[in-house]
Parts: structure tokens; sequence; C-alpha cells
């Protein structure tokens, strides 16, 4: 049992150890690079102290958990490092190297290896004897109470530097960052971000309740009017009535006028307090939002990582595909101390592998060829990194390669029938060279290991898009490529523009629209079998977003002729998208799926609006393709019938303008189709031009009543089977004994009218 | 009832306490199953309670362009989201469309998570497995791969295991892997 | 326009019907609605329970009422006998159990076959949804949901839930 408990901890504590060593060795190994490039001065002293505690702190941490051969190593390199600092040793090109070396070995170690290549133990044993010459010159304070005087127990030993060690141990300030700090593990850092960013929805909801509530202040004051306009009738009405039967009202006249005068006064009470309600509302939200943004800055912050660690695995992958390659490549990393959010690193991996592997594989030429060009014969490959404006980055990769060729490029984006060569024709250079982004364009001649199939710049394109990013290309034959990717510094929410198309709402990442137009129907010209638009002065093409997502498109007849679309970019390339409306644009938080829709065409994720409803997030690259494949298809006559069914449309009579508006969104929020009449004559002629699948109707209403709507109804033969419920504020036996007889399907009293039970009742009814 | 004489008294009295009896009390739970019952358009279906993390009645359900039929669409379940499937689609059943009563059972195993559209929901019982009954020849072949057995009354129990491990089931579009090159 | 969502999307009409017998008196009742048939059990009466309120039978722990039929269709009223069957019908929540002497068997409808008009039963009212024909005899089919969603509250005002374990 206690076995088990020692077993757990110590794996625990592993994991611990590996993540603190690979900082460590990362952290020395940049700061040695940076030795090497600065010349010997003040600032020099400062890094060779960093690299000397992170040494030690390594070494310390490998002791603590047992790890005898690497505590061995970073004895020697923390003697070679304290010869540095108290010599001025200078940093050669062989002991950078041979220091290298070690770490690698070391690197390896930490990852799990048993045993160290043969040699290493050479190479560290030659750096003892590096220093060793001079160690009684590195004895400037001496501290005998130090605590690393251990003597390390693996095989080599290191007793012949010890006293150097024990000379050179700095005072105890080397722990001293580590005392105000907490080791705390990505994943559960990462987990708190997302709790924080969960959080948004609180004000995505208030700005929901505050658009509510500007509703029911709009829908009150109609009301006011409305009752303001009613009084002086009421009066007048009642002044006949007192005229005409002045002894059957035996009170004043000023009795039922100070009761309206009172209601009026109630009213404006009640609108004065909304009003104020409504502000306090929208304190609160601008002070809830304020906070939650300095708090969702302040998490992902914690979660910034400096670009270097990615530089670290670019430059070991460089010099792996060099060997492979047999190319003589040197891959340099700038900008290593600028910091991205992890998430958006991670998603770089891939990206930045295939940019590597490209400029590796057909980038770089062989080293006869650049012997032949005058270049030389070693490739350079630069990867830097540099803020841009606006919580943005950019990450730019260039070789002094071949740079791309145009023609072959066109000659592959035709091959692989993405363009005809009239087409082609007419493209200019930034055109073609952004057509390497697209799946199936690739310009080398033969399928290597690392790069010709023409899928890799496809996937970077998609990947910096998903993150709301751009990518660039630049590239000037003989000279080198150069592909740019812009990229948010941090991730989670952007900018998204809500559409409708259909009876859809979806989402469109506002980084992918250039523009919302609208134009009139005859603006679209049909090219063969495509349909163009004008835009920026070229014709692109266009393309009804139902259409391409196979949804029923339905056409609101008043805007008939007028068209609006989106024209949004991918990869260089733009399309105009034909959709219902543009719904607004908002901060989108997205969510995944779920696991059971691992990736679906069209769609990268869902949006959680502040009413808690969920709305797809067109993915852009995707939507470019399918809607090429659907230009390209005949447009089918019938689009596919929608598998959730058809949207029921309700008729709602109602005279009282509250409960029509409030009738209706229950009822749209319930996903019906509701159109409304104000009294059962116009009910009953709205029916005679439009098809419907139920009528909810109020009872008591001017020119014809509910129940007078409900006969008319069931006399007529077209209507006969229409379902009716009848809405009303009389709770009596009789009237609900007259609905049923006149024909309706159900009565609902509104005292007991709660939306569930409107709902279930005309649910049970289609 | 006051005529029923004795001995019919004492049958129907006998029969009362038997139909009383919870399912789960008639035998030890040795060999039972304990499963979810619910309704598919006419037909009755049940699922191992193991599988079934909880039954989820949904409002507004927004329908996903580019799934397959038997994806119903994505449901906010508790703030997150939750894909919901329809298994008529499969077992040759009509399908019905949405109403405000509809809910989703929602299966969970390890990392799969998703919701089984139903029609009604009949609570749960225990079933003796061994009175499980092999396929019956009517049930088509997809039932019958997601098919535990059926009981002496007819109510089909699926294998949620086989549901939620089928990768077939998962939507995994051709284009935005992000796979590397081999 | 349907009001038969449940049924008329069947692949083959989902018209199947239980024809059922009590006293003199045969209707149907849509498949889809019957959920079994049990051979008849002790009822446990009610009290103050109106008419067409049988009593409660305890299915499996699930307190469900009696829909006295006989009394809906004005049939005389009979002790309940072994040899009877409850038929347990009704959807979700709302299922009831109701007594009959014979369950006839399922039938088919035939397709536009005409309701007659006149001598309709006065519990039928309002709730027939069709016709089938059985040995050449014509027997209606009873719309057990539309009844239940309609006149069917009281018969479940009597259920307390969770009454027996």
């Amino acid at each position: 049992m206690a076995q088990a408990n020692d077993n757990a901890v110590l794996k625990s504590i592993m994991v611990t150890f590996k993540a603190e060593a690979e900082e460590h060795l990362l952290a020395i190994s940049e700061g040695l690079t940076e030795l090497r490039r600065m010349p010997p001065s003040g600032a020099r002293a400062e890094v060779v102290e960093r690299i000397y505690r992170d040494t030690h702190s390594l070494k310390g941490a490998a002791r603590s958990v047992g790890l005898e051969m690497i505590e061995a190593i970073c004895q020697t390199l923390e003697d070679v490092f304290a010869a540095v600092k108290n010599t001025e040793l200078p940093v050669s090109d062989g002991l950078s190297a041979a220091v290298q070396t070690v770490l690698e070995e070391v690197r390896r170690l930490v990852e799990g290896r048993k045993t160290m290549a043969a040699n290493t133990w050479e190479i560290v044993a030659a750096l003892k004897a590096a220093i060793d010459p001079q160690p009684e010159t590195a004895t400037p304070i001496s501290e005998p109470d130090a605590p690393v005087s251990g003597p390390p127990s693996s095989q080599t030993g290191a007793a012949p530097s010890a006293a150097a060690v024990e000379a050179a141990e700095p005072d105890e300030t080397s722990h001293e960052p580590l005392a105000d700090t907490v080791r705390v593990p990505v994943a559960r850092l990462e987990a708190l971000l997302r709790l924080v960013e969960e959080l948004l929805r609180i004000e995505l909801m208030s700005t929901q309740r505050s658009a509510e509530t500007a509703t029911l202040l709009e829908m009150h004051g109609a009301w006011t009017k409305r009752w303001n306009g009613l009084v002086p009738a009421i009066v007048s009405s009642g002044r006949d009535l007192d005229t005409t039967s002045a002894e059957v009202k035996p009170e004043p006249a000023s009795g039922p006028e100070e009761c309206l005068a009172d209601a009026g006064r109630e009213l404006s009470a009640f609108h004065s307090a909304l009003k104020g309600f409504s502000t306090r509302l929208d304190v609160d939200r601008r002070w809830t939002s304020s906070i939650l943004d300095h708090l969702l800055a302040s998490a992902k912050e914690v979660l910034m990582l400096q670009f270097s660690v990615m530089g670290q695995m670019l430059t070991r992958m460089a010099a792996e595909l060099s060997r492979a390659e047999c190319k003589p490549v040197a891959l340099t990393v700038h900008g290593t101390h600028i910091k991205i959010e992890k998430r958006v690193l991670d998603e770089m991996n891939d990206p930045l592998i295939h940019l590597i592997r490209n400029c590796v594989g057909h980038g770089i030429e062989p080293a006869e060829v650049r012997r032949r060009l005058g270049k030389p014969e070693c490739g350079a490959i630069k990867v830097s990194l540099s803020q841009k404006d606006g919580n943005k980055v950019e990450i730019c990769v260039e070789d002094d390669g071949a740079g791309i060729d145009c023609a072959r490029v066109k000659a592959s984006a035709i091959k692989s029938g993405l363009l005809d060569a009239a087409e082609a024709g007419n493209l200019d250079d930034g055109e073609i060279l952004s057509l390497i982004f697209r799946s199936g364009v690739s310009t080398s001649q033969i399928i290597t290991s690392l790069s010709g199939r023409g899928l890799g710049l496809a996937i970077v394109s998609e990947k910096v898009e998903k993150l709301g990013g751009r990518v660039r290309v630049d590239s000037t034959p003989g000279q080198g490529t150069r592909i740019r990717l812009l990229l948010p510094a941090t991730l989670a929410t952007f900018r998204g523009t809500l559409v409708r198309a259909g009876d859809r709402s979806f989402v469109m990442p506002t980084d992918s629209v250039a523009k919302a137009i609208r134009f009139s129907a005859d603006q679209i010209h049909s090219v063969e079998s495509r349909e163009t638009i004008a835009f920026a002065g070229r014709a692109i093409s266009f393309v009804k977003l139902a259409d391409v997502l196979g949804i029923p498109d339905r056409q609101t007849g008043e805007n008939k002729g007028q068209v609006t679309a989106l024209v949004v970019h991918s990869a260089g390339r733009y399309i105009g998208l034909g959709i219902s409306e543009v719904l607004g644009e908002q901060e989108i938080l997205v969510r995944s799926l779920g696991p059971q829709l691992a990736s679906v065409t069209n769609i990268s994720g869902a949006a959680m609006l502040g009413s808690g409803a969920l709305v797809p997030i067109l993915n852009v690259a995707d939507l470019m393709r399918s809607a090429s494949a659907f230009c390209g298809a005949p447009r089918p006559a019938d689009p596919a019938p929608d598998a959730s069914g058809e949207v029921k449309s309700l008729l709602v009579v109602e005279d009282s303008v509250t409960s029509r508006v409030l009738l209706k969104s229950i009822l749209q929020a319930a996903g019906y189709e509701v159109t409304t009449a104000v009294d059962g004559m116009d009910a009953f002629t709205t029916m005679r031009t439009t098809r419907f699948d139920l009528v909810v109707s109020d009872v008591e209403m001017p020119r014809m009543n509910g129940f007078e709507l409900t006969t008319r109804i069931r006399q007529d033969a077209a209507f006969k089977e229409m379902p009716v419920v009848l809405v009303t504020a009389r709770e009596s036996r009789e009237d609900k004994e007259r609905g049923i007889e006149c024909g309706a399907n159900a009565y609902i009293v509104k005292s007991s009218f709660d939306q569930t039970n409107l709902l279930s009742v005309i649910e049970g009814l289609l | 009832m006051n005529t029923a004489s004795h001995t019919d008294q004492s049958i129907l009295d006998a029969r009362a306490r038997e139909l009383a009896r919870p399912i789960s009390r008639r035998t030890s739970a040795e060999g039972q199953l304990a499963v979810v019952e619910f309704q598919l358009a006419h037909e009755c279906y049940a699922i191992e309670s193991r599988f079934v993390a909880e039954v989820f009645p949904f409002g507004d359900i927004t329908p996903l362009p580019s799934t397959p039929a038997f994806v119903v669409g994505i449901v906010n379940f508790r703030g997150r989201v939750l894909s919901v499937i329809d298994l008529k689609f499969f077992f040759q059943l009509p399908m019905k469309g949405l109403n405000d009563r509809n809910r989703a059972i929602v299966l969970r195993s390890g990392n799969m998570e998703f919701g089984v559209l139903v029609d009604a929901m009949h609570g749960t019982r225990r079933i003796a497995q061994e009175t499980l009954q092999e396929a019956l020849p009517t049930l088509s072949g997809i039932r019958e791969k997601y098919l535990k057995g059926v009981t002496p009354d007819g109510v089909v129990v699926l294998d949620g295991g086989k549901l939620l491990a089928d990768d077939a089931l998962v939507v995994r579009d051709r284009t935005n892997k992000g796979e590397r090159e081999p | 326009m349907s009001l038969e969502p449940t049924t008329s999307m069947l692949p083959d009409g989902g018209r199947h019907v239980v024809v059922i017998r009590f006293g003199d008196i045969r209707i149907a009742l849509r498949l889809s609605v019957v959920e079994r048939v049990i051979r008849a059990v002790t009822v446990t009466t009610v009290a103050d329970a109106p008419a067409d309120v049988g009593g409660l039978v305890n299915v499996h722990g699930t307190v469900i009422p009696i829909l006295d039929i006989r009394c809906v269709f004005g049939v005389p009223r009979k002790a309940i006998v072994p040899a009877d069957l409850f038929v347990i019908a009704g959807a979700g929540q709302r299922r009831v159990a109701i007594p009959v002497e014979e369950v006839l068997g399922v039938a088919k409808p035939a397709p536009g076959a005409a309701v007659p008009a006149g001598d309709i039963l006065p519990g039928l009212v309002g709730f027939i949804e069709g016709a089938v024909t059985l040995e050449d005899s014509m027997i209606l089919i009873y719309d057990l949901e539309r009844f239940l969603r309609k006149n069917g509250s009281f018969l479940f005002d009597h259920v307390v839930p969770g009454v027996s374990p």
C-alpha cells in the first residue's frame, strides 16, 4: 500500500521534474546562443549568471529525484559556467557546441532514456579538462557552508572540480525567484482559463437582457401612448352616458375621470421605474464587462509562452531535415522573447513544421546548384516573430532558396482543375502565389517524403484562418520565399458576424468578411454555369449560402430584387455569399461540436449566444471548396428536404398589441413561423392568401370575435381541418362550451396561461 | 366487483400483487440488466442504464447543415454542446418532426458522448438477462448490429457500448483534418 | 395538416388497430397507443372518484388509473372476473388500463372506409378517427389519445406519484 503510494508520488514528482528540467535546459541553451553573439560587456555577466543558476537549479532538481547521471553532468556544466563567470573564459564555438551536445544528451535522459551515447562522457571529460587548468583562479569568495557540497555519487564522480564548485556556489538568491513562484501543471491553468472564458457568457447574457429590457420599455411606451390617446375618448363617452342617463349614474362625473387619471399616473410611474431599471441594468452590464475583460486578459497572460519554446523545436527539426535531405541548412530564430498564448502556439506547431519542411524540401536548392548560382552553400532559413498592432503577432518564415515558380504553380493549378488556362492567364503573380495554399497545388515535380503532395500549405492556411489569422506569401524567383502568418497573440473570443440564411442563423468569422454588400439582383452575371458579381473592380463568384449548405432558402417577398451578400476571403480568394440578412456582429465564444461530431464540412464549431442558443460557426476555407463544387455542379432542382422537418406556420389573432407581441415572441421562440392579425376579419382575409398550420386566436376582438372566426373557419371547406386554439381572459363554463361548440380544438384561459401549457397544446394539435 | 366469487377474487388479488411488484424485485440482481426504456416511433427500445448519463429534455435544437441525416443537431446541454442523433434513421422508422416534448438520452463512455433522440420515455426497469432473446428475423441489419436482445414483451434492448464505440456514428469529414503528411 | 402525426407517416400507413370488446360493444384502438394487454387484476377503488374512474391499479410500481370504458359508453357495469383483460394504453405519463372482456385481434383498416352516419354511440361522439372492417362488420376506431387529452385530466387526479415503491 505504502509502496503504491510512494510510486504514485514519485510518478507525479517525475512529471514535475520533466517540466522543470525542460525549462532549465531551454534557458541554458538559449543563454548560450545569446552569449556567443554578445560582445564581452557588463550585460554578458548577467547572462552567464542566469545560465549558471539554471544549471544549478537543474542539478538540484535532478538530485532530488535521484537522477545521478544528470546531476553529474550538471555538476560539470556548472563548473564550466562558473569558470566562464569568474574568469572571463571565452565562449568559443567549440565550447558552445560541446555544451549543446551535452545538453541534448541531458534532454534525452530527462525524457526517460536510461543510458547515454558512448561519447558523452568524453565530451564531459573534455569540458572538465577545459576549465581544470585554472581552478585556483575561480575562487573569488569562499562560502564554506554552501549547500551543494554533497559529493555526487555518479560513476565518473566530479571530485576534481569540487573545489571550484564550492567556491563558485552562489548565494542563496539563486533560489529566491522560486520562493514566490508556484509550479502549476498547464492542464490546470487551461481548465481555469476555460472557466474564465465561460464567464464571458455572463457578459453576452447581460447584453441580451439589456436588449430585452429595452424592448419591454418600448412596448410599455406604446401602451402608455395608446392609453393617453384613449383617455379623452373614454372620458367623453362617459360624459355622453351621463347626459343621456344621468339618473342611472348618480355618482359625480369626476369619479371615473379621477380613476383614469390615477391609472395614467401609475402608468407613467411604472414607465419611469422601468426606465430606471433599464439604465441600472446597463451600468451593471458595463461594469461586469470591464471586470470580465480584465479577468480574461490576466488569465490569458498566465498562459503566455515565449516563442523560444517553438524556436528550439524548429532548429532541431531543421537540423534533422538537413541531414536527411543532404542539404546544408541553417535555421535561425528571431524574436524568441515575444510571448504568445500557449493555445495559439500549439495550433501553430503543425503549420510551422510544414513550412520548414517546405523550405528544406523545395525552397532551398541542393548544394551544388547553390554553388553554381553563387549562393552560399548553406541555405538559410529565418524564422522570426514580431509584435504587430492590436494583439497580433507575425511569424515570418523566410528562406534564401529558389523562390516559387509561378509558371509551375499555374500549371499545377490547371492540372488539378482549380483553374482553366484562360482564367490562369488573367491572374497576377500575387494571385498565383496565393494558389499554393489550396489543396492539390504543388510546385514539386517529385513527391518526396517531405513534400510534393500539395496538402501541406493548404493546411497551414486553414489552421491560421481558424485562429482568425491570415497568411501572406511573397517570393522572388532565385532569391527566396517569404511566408508571413499574421496571428492573434491570444485566442478564445473572436468577432463573429451573425447572419441568416434561409431560416437559420450562422456565424461568419468577421476576420474573413471583406464586406457586407447589398445590390440589386440584376447585377449578378451568369458566366457559363457560374454566377458572378463585381467586387473591388473584379468579378468574383457568387453563390447563395443556403444553396452551398443545402438548406431551404426562404425568400421573403419584400426583398425580392435586392440581394444581401457577404464577400468573404480565404487564402487570397474572394467569393460572394448570398444571405437573407446580416443580424449583427458580436464577440463569439467558440465551442467544439462534441466528440461525436469530430469534424463537419463547412462548420468549424458552435457559438453560444447570450440567450443560450447555439449557432453554427462557418468554416470559410471549407465553404470556398463547397461553393466551387456547387458552382461546378448543375443546380439541383429540388434542394434536399430538411431533416428536422418543416417549420410550422401559425396565425396569431389578437387585438391587443402587447398580447400580440408576447404571443408572437413565445411562439417564435418555440420555433414556429408566426404571422399576426389584428382581428377575426383580418385573420380570415389573411388565411385566404397564406397557408397556415394552426390558428391561435383571442376571443374578444372588434369586428369579428374568436367564436365567429372559429365558426367561419369550420364552415369553410378549405379550412375545416384547421386546428384552432382560443386564448381568452374569460373563464366561464358557458364560454368554454361555446368555444367547443363552434369547433375550437382547444380553449386556454389566460389566467392559466403559461407558455408551456400553450406550447404543449399547440404541439399536440400539429 | 362485489359479485365476484371467492376464488375469482383470490385469483385477481394474487395477480394484482404480482403486477404491483416492481420488476427489479422479482428476482435477485444477479443476471439483471438495469435499462432505460423509451420509445422510437411506435416501437419500444431500451438501453442499459450504465451507459446513460442522463435523460435530458431539450428545448431548441440547432440543426447542422452538411451533416448526415441521422444527426438531428446540437443542443445546449448545461452550457456545453451536445450532438443529438436519431436512431430511427438506422432502424428505418419514420422520422417524426421535433416537438417540445423531445428528450435526449445522453450516452457517455470514456471520451465519447452524444444524445439519442427519443419520442417518449417509459422509465427504468430491470430485465433478467436470461430472458433476452436473439434477434427477431424482422429486425433489419443495422438494428441487429446494436442489438443486445429482445425481451419477451418485445422491447428491443440496444447495446449502448456498441453504439458509443461505433466509429461509423462519428462524423469525421474529409476536409479540415490537419493531418500531417506521412 | 394531419391530426395524427404519430401514424400517418408510418410506412404501412400505421393504421393497425386493436379491436376490443366489452359487453356488446366492439371498438378499435390504434395499435400505437396500446402498450400491452394483461390479465385482469383486483382494482383499488377510489372514494369520490368520477364515474369514469374505475379505480387504480399498480403496474410494477407505477399507479395507473382504470378508465371505465363501460361507463364512458353507457354500458351497464359488471364485476371484473379473472377471464377479463386490461388493455394498458396511452402515452408517456398518461397511461390508463381499460378493462375489456375480449381482445379480438389486430386489424388494418381499409383506406377510406366511410364512417357510417347515424346510430353513433354516445361515448364516441367527437372521438371517432375512422373505421375498420372485421368479419364483415364495421368497427369504429376510438381516438383514445384525443379523449385523454380533452377529458382525461380527472383520471389522473387520483394518481399519487410514488404511491407504491
